[in-house]
């Protein structure tokens, strides 16, 4: 993904409430890929509502998004 | 309490367990120990949940191999939701995750002793069961709660016997077992307050079907060693139900036969 200089093309997403700018008309794949997601077991909510994995590569993300994304951990 | 000793199996949903005990997987000293603990308990069902990971941290990787080795169920839960929405998109998050429709529908109303918000989890339990999410809501022990959660289509209830984390045990044994006796063919599990293996064999005996609890064997000075103290007494209680508890009595009455008691002298 080439890097533009115009802010006409870059949005401002977050992760787990982490801000990330990446290039307008990103999916959430694409996203994963560019901000090199160190994270293997996972699963998503695109502003409060569920992602199914099946969905990552055509939901495309907007300015202001919020991603969570979740793994397992240890609970009661 | 007309099943024989060989067929006493926990049903939840459309599954059978030979284990009452269900056990968190969270508090541990570390994870190996976890693994170790969840054996001892003989625990074929385990709670666990989903959590943005920590990168400085990569524990819940680890504990999630350990679980992944382990035979148990899962029973992800939604720990932390304050609100119906939050725990639907958690519970279906959690659906994809760990491949299971099992959740331990949790919805906090109050911070200061996670009581359960009684309104959030009918309605959060209303729209999971119709996406065909086999639901196990943790709720207080209110007689009229529990009855909106079995119109909603819960088969099992899971009221608290104290607030999480507290090992109070049972606070309040008449709710209780007001619930069992008007609900005698519901699963029924007491989920948190547990903090002794007495209190967890009392809720055995008043017929409750299974105990979940996290605390009091993670934080035991031996996990492993507690876990198997919580798997005898679960199984304890369970028999003594079975058996039939005596009625208790006001008075005295002695076990040993009066006719032929000695140094008796008639006057």
């Amino acid at each position: 993904m080439t890097p533009k200089t115009t802010a006409n093309f870059i949005i401002n997403i977050r992760i787990n409430g982490i801000r990330h700018e990446i290039e307008k008309g990103s999916t959430i794949s694409q996203a994963l890929v560019v901000l090199n997601t160190n994270t293997i077991n996972f699963v998503i909510a695109l502003n409060q509502t569920f992602i199914p994995r099946s969905q990552y590569s055509n939901t495309l993300l907007h300015n202001n998004d919020a991603i969570e994304l979740l793994s397992p951990m240890a609970g009661g | 309490m007309n099943q024989s000793k060989e067929n006493d199996n926990l049903k939840l949903y459309d599954q059978v367990f030979s284990s009452r005990l269900l056990v968190g997987t969270a508090l541990y000293p570390s994870p190996a120990i976890m693994a170790e603990a969840i054996s001892a308990s003989g625990s074929e069902m385990i709670t666990l949940s989903l959590r943005r990971q920590d990168p400085e941290n990569n524990q819940g990787q680890s504990i999630w191999q350990h679980i992944q080795q382990s035979d148990c169920a899962l029973l992800p839960n939604t720990a932390g939701c304050h609100s119906a929405q939050e725990a639907i998109t958690l519970a279906q998050m959690s659906r994809e995750m760990f491949n299971t429709d099992f959740i331990k529908l949790e919805v906090i109303g109050d911070d200061y002793n996670l009581q359960p918000d009684p309104f959030e989890t009918v309605k959060a339990a209303e729209i999971l069961i119709k996406q065909g999410f086999k639901v196990l809501p943790y709720c207080t022990d209110d007689l009229v709660l529990c009855q909106r959660l079995l119109d909603a289509g819960c088969q099992v209830l899971m009221p608290w016997g104290s607030p999480i984390g507290t090992g109070k045990g049972l606070m309040n044994p008449y709710n209780l077992q007001a619930i069992r006796d008007r609900f005698p063919t519901t699963s029924l599990i007491i989920d948190a307050g547990i903090g002794k293996p007495s209190q967890a064999m009392a809720a055995m005996e008043m017929g409750f079907d299974g105990i979940l609890l996290n605390t009091a064997i993670a934080r035991a000075h031996s996990p492993i060693q507690m876990a198997q103290a919580f798997a005898q007494a679960v199984n304890g209680g369970r028999q003594a139900y079975l058996a039939g508890l005596m009625e208790s009595r006001q008075t005295a009455s002695p076990s040993t036969p009066i006719l032929g008691t000695p140094f008796w002298q008639q006057q």
